[in-house]
């Protein structure tokens, strides 16, 4: 069944478009970042739209490259590969420098500066996957979870550690790669128990969270004992402390969306495991929970450095936070959102992308200039983008024979999606402002060249899925 | 190998669907429906820049200027602009101390609520033009400053700082009144004529936008100007003041404790109000000392910024016995050939009411003006309230009373300058009160016919006093503002009023002839003006009497009519009528006559008196 020599065939020429599709968009939208009325010139290197047009070129070339390269060379050379990328994240830790507080750039010759935490994505990627791909390799067994975490977390320690926490929490995205081969679910649904409570947690004063959980508690209680007596009185006791939430808070939905999920969950646990009572269940349950919030608001308070809970509380508590200070960035970016109404104000004519009002805009940014000057149908389009290009990747997953090529294209949808929701989840204030670029829009050489050469590796992956291996 | 897993691939699908209609949900909320943020856009990038416009001017009757605008500058900065830089040169530039610099710049951003780093505040006010010409050489080397241009009073002459009043900043209270016209830093007319015609004289605030970038940079004009609103500077005021005629008033009263008020008698337009000791209007100009003479002028004992011209209230003494002698004629009681016999004292139920001696018998009513004879005068007062009666007090002197409410007596008169008193008219209801009802008589009050008792005018009651006599009979509401300049209209209907009193025009002339003859001689004749007038000693119980003197000139169709009073000078012709008579003799000659060497002797001793030392003595 060789088809060897039909590569351009065989390519997956509508991920190749939406590709297209977005660096494209994403260049306009740089250009008028930086457009100014007396400097219109298109090709202009010192400007930023136009050393971006290098990077296009640059990746371009980078494309053809990775698709011309022999597909056998990614999986043999995906060890070698990830470890040159973390003694490049050790080298970087040592030598690199230091810009804004994180050291996570090598400044080669002074001009050309590089940054390994962006190679180090498809690196690990590569790695992951080639892992899982081996023999005897199963995530049913504890230890190859722990070779396979140990992968994803070695890099994002190292980036940690660069003080790049934006970039090294895109590494969680590789927990997907997971879930789909087979990682048992209940960690992933305790996970998200967890963070919700987190959040939960640090969103609200914990007096009510105490209530609620209280209630949670009285109400599950109550439904396992028989007598109608004690759930008369179980009952008014949970009415009462209701009640006293809804004068003293008025944020009864929350709370009972909060004690649904608690439920939900020790109902699941309950029914897995009959052999435990259900009512000390439910104390543990409760009494971790509790426990749980305090340590979370400790560890906010004390653990993260101040510009960190500035910004958990810039996206948790924005009503606390200084309009002019902390929340400034989010509240331009909103602006500049929501000014564009429904259809925009016109391409190069939003005054705050004009003006530069917005912070980093051709970087992190990026999407209020689509969102300010394209209006919503701007932003639909560009979300529904997106979302074609994961879905097509899912898509593209499913249908390789090699579990390698699976593995891998699960591990560039993961960290597509990260970047995706993230970056534009915090312009409109659903996310916590982390720095990750938005992949193919921003404006940046490293971010634009790593997230081709992720993506043609698993084009090239897929051109040549039918081959034998 | 079989995959067990294969399922998953919808749970991970559906949680990108998840995550894109997260996504798109809230995008759609900010973009569509919160309608607050899209409001609010305008607000960011452009920003409206108050224009601040040139308050009218201000000039005297004869197009001089008195008020001009004067440029201050007001130094901002805006907090996160400022960079690195030379601390020590910047303070040598502005004249201030490295710790004023750091107090004016350093403000509590986090808990503050009236500051931002963001937004500009005002780093040092009321810098003068000459140090602000230095500093803006230099503004290239200090981002984050820049300059606020204020317009502030500036004066060409040294006088009239009563009558022109100042401005100030407002307070919290007068923006509240204005409906929040006023921004906190404006300056609004605080007293005088810039308090009373303050609407007309500030003119309209404009206002401009402006785009500007992130760090605060002007882009440019917001669409091209047109929600723009020029500022619309305000209206020049013309006064009726007389700026020659008041410098040379003030200078008459220097070191001396009183007022003069000179009117145009055919309109009621003051020609100058002095009130001594007085300031010079440079002192209250708005700049950085200001504070400190304001201090020093509110605690000084003399009250210099007291208006003595309205607020004084002093018993007219004698000057009153020209209006004693209208009602008189006009009550019947008293003709022009009346005579008395007067034996230096009016004698009644064994009690004496002084007079004095005259050099000729008192044949007729213009020589018991011109002698001043209380003796006639009391005898004239006691007629008239007892004309219905000895019983009939009440009747009698409310007869009067009418009638001096008629010369604008015992009221405000109206005049555009706060701060008037009505004076004192005692009537009958007052009597009433004191002695109880039915019980006084006519020899209870009979001190009121000479001017003394109750009685008390201020100055500028006495001046158009003055002018009602000069016009025989009526008078126009003094004031001080003549029109705004390049506006046809009077300023007000008010002032064109004529007020008439019910006394006939024949009595006015006996009257005058009278008051010709009371200045026909002494030191405050005036060789080739024929002038009316009268002294008078207004009794001061705290110490020396107060000097008084009232007149028109010349003595048909009247062009100025004058009160002095001198405080604590004695009699009437010691200082107010010299001084008097050398205001009218500047006024109507343009100076005094410099080649009779009587009136230059005269000036002289005028200007050397130093009343308030002597009293201090």
């Amino acid at each position: 069944m060789s088809r060897r020599g039909s590569t351009t065939r065989e390519i997956d020429w509508l991920t190749i478009f939406l590709y297209f599709g977005l660096v494209v968009t994403g260049w306009l939208m740089i250009y008028s970042v930086s457009y100014t009325e007396d400097q219109q010139g298109l090709i202009d290197f010192g400007r930023r739209h136009g050393s971006q047009l290098i990077w296009m070129g640059a990746s371009v070339i980078a494309a053809m490259f990775v698709l011309i390269v022999d597909n056998k060379f990614y999986r043999t050379f995906a060890f070698p590969i990830y470890f040159s990328i973390i003694l490049l994240l050790v080298a970087v830790l040592l030598f690199g420098q230091e810009i804004a507080g994180s050291r996570s750039w090598f400044n080669i010759g002074g001009f050309f500066k590089f940054q390994p935490s962006e190679f180090a994505k498809f690196a690990t990627c590569l790695g992951l996957a080639n892992y899982l791909s081996g023999y005897n390799v199963s995530l049913q067994n504890n230890k190859s979870r722990f070779y396979a975490l140990g992968i994803i977390f070695l890099p994002l320690v190292l980036i940690l550690l660069q003080g790049d926490a934006g970039s090294a929490l895109v590494f969680t995205s590789f927990l997907i790669v997971l879930f789909r081969e087979g990682m048992p679910a209940l960690l992933y649904i305790g996970g998200i128990l967890i963070a919700a409570l987190s959040i939960v947690g640090l969103m609200f004063d914990q007096m009510p969270i105490l209530c609620i959980l209280l209630l949670a508690g009285i109400l599950l209680l109550s439904l396992n004992v028989k007598s109608k007596k004690l759930h008369a009185i179980a009952a008014a006791v949970a009415c009462c402390v209701a009640a006293y939430l809804g004068f003293q808070y008025g944020f009864v939905i929350h709370a009972l969306v909060v004690s649904g999920m608690v439920l939900l969950a020790m109902a699941f646990i309950n029914r897995r495991q009959k052999s435990v009572s259900f009512s000390n269940l439910v104390l543990v349950g409760l009494m971790l929970s509790i426990g749980y919030t305090f340590t979370v608001n400790y560890g906010f308070n004390n653990l993260l450095k101040p510009h960190q809970q500035d910004r958990i509380n810039v996206w948790l508590q924005p009503s606390k936070c200084d309009p002019l200070g902390s929340l400034y960035n989010l509240n331009q970016s909103k602006l500049a959102i929501a000014s564009g109404g429904i259809d925009g104000k016109g391409f190069l004519e939003g005054p705050m992308t004009q003006l530069k009002y917005v912070p980093e805009q051709p970087t992190d940014f990026i999407f209020c200039t689509i969102g300010e000057e394209h209006g919503f149908l701007g932003s639909f389009g560009l979300i529904v983008l997106f979302l074609l290009l994961l879905l097509r990747i899912t898509e593209i997953a499913e249908r390789q024979r090699s579990k390698f090529s699976r593995h891998y294209a699960y591990g560039v949808a993961g960290i597509l999606f990260f970047h995706f929701i993230v970056n534009i989840g915090m312009t409109i204030g659903l996310m916590p402002i982390i720095g990750i670029p938005l992949p193919f829009i921003s404006y940046g050489g490293s971010s634009l060249l790593s997230f081709t050469i992720l993506l043609f590796i698993l084009i090239k992956l897929d051109s040549s899925r039918l081959q034998s291996f | 190998m079989k995959d067990h897993y294969q399922n998953r691939k919808f749970a991970v699908q559906i949680l990108f669907v998840l995550g894109a209609v997260a996504l798109l949900f809230r995008t759609a909320q900010l973009q569509l429906f919160d309608r607050q943020y899209q409001q609010m856009d305008n607000v960011t990038g452009v920003q409206e820049i108050t224009i601040h416009p040139a308050r009218g001017l201000i000039y005297d009757r004869n197009g001089k200027l008195l008020v001009y605008n004067d440029a201050l500058y007001d130094i901002q900065v805006t907090y996160n602009q400022v960079r690195e830089l030379d601390t020590v040169k910047f303070c040598n530039l502005l004249s201030i101390t490295p710790e004023d610099f750091n107090k004016s710049l350093q403000k509590d951003f986090k808990r503050d609520p009236r500051y931002s780093e963001w937004i500009p505040f005002v780093f040092l006010r009321k810098v003068s033009s000459a140090n602000y010409a230095k500093f803006q050489e230099n503004l290239y080397q200090f981002p984050g400053f820049f300059a606020d241009l204020r317009n502030v009073r500036g004066y060409n002459h040294p006088a009239g700082a009563h009558v022109l009043g100042y401005i100030s900043e407002v307070n919290e209270r007068q923006i509240a009144a204005s409906n929040n016209y006023y921004q906190g830093g404006d300056y609004i007319g605080t007293t005088g004529l810039e308090r009373q015609y303050e609407e007309m004289l500030r003119g309209k605030r404009g206002k401009e936008y402006v785009m500007k970038d992130n760090l605060g940079r002007v882009e440019g004009s917001y669409r091209n100007g047109e929600k723009d609103e020029p500022a619309i500077s305000g209206k020049d005021l013309i006064t009726t003041l007389d700026i020659d005629l008041q410098e040379y008033g003030e200078l008459l009263m220097g070191n001396k404790k009183g007022s003069i008020v000179a009117i145009e008698p055919s309109t009621g337009e003051i020609l100058s109000m002095v009130s001594s000791p007085s300031y010079e209007p440079e002192m209250l100009a708005i700049n950085r000392t200001r504070s400190e003479e304001f201090t020093k002028l509110h605690g000084d004992s003399l009250k210099p910024l007291m208006n003595r011209a309205l607020i004084a209230q002093y018993p007219p003494g004698s000057i009153f016995k020209p209006v004693m002698s209208l009602i008189g004629l006009q009550e019947g009681i008293l003709y022009p050939r009346k005579g008395i016999t007067c034996r230096g004292a009016y004698y009644y139920n064994n009690r004496r009411f002084g007079c004095r001696e005259h050099p000729e018998p008192i044949r007729n009513m213009a020589k018991a003006l011109q002698y001043s004879c209380n003796t006639y005068y009391f005898q004239a007062f006691r007629d008239i309230i007892d004309k219905n009666g000895y019983e009939n007090a009440e009747m009698g002197l409310d007869t009067v009373v009418s009638y001096l409410e008629q010369f604008g007596l015992g009221q405000t008169l109206g005049i555009d300058l706060a701060g008037e008193l009505p004076g004192n008219i005692p009537d009958s209801d007052y009597y009433d009160k004191v002695y109880g009802q039915g019980v006084w008589r006519s020899p209870f009050i009979i001190s009121l016919g000479i001017g003394q008792g109750e009685l008390l005018f201020t100055p500028m009651q006495m001046a158009n006093l003055a002018a009602i006599i000069g016009n025989r009979g009526f008078y126009y509401t003094p004031h001080f503002a003549k029109q705004f300049k390049d506006d046809d209209n009077l300023i007000l209907q008010d002032f064109q009023k004529q007020y008439k009193t019910s006394i006939a025009k024949e009595h006015y002339e006996a009257v005058i002839d009278g008051m010709e003859l009371a200045v026909a001689g002494g030191s405050g004749r005036i060789d080739g003006i024929p002038y009316c007038g009268k002294t008078g000693t207004a009794q001061n119980p705290h110490g020396e009497d107060h000097s008084a003197f009232l007149a028109f000139a010349p003595k048909d169709d009247p062009k100025i009519a004058i009160a002095v009073f001198v405080e604590n000078s004695g009699f009437g012709s010691l200082y107010a009528r010299p001084i008097a008579s050398l205001l009218i003799e500047k006024y109507l000659r343009g100076d005094i006559d410099r080649e009779n060497p009587r009136r230059v002797y005269l000036e002289n001793q005028m200007l050397k008196a130093d009343l308030i030392a002597k009293e201090n003595e």
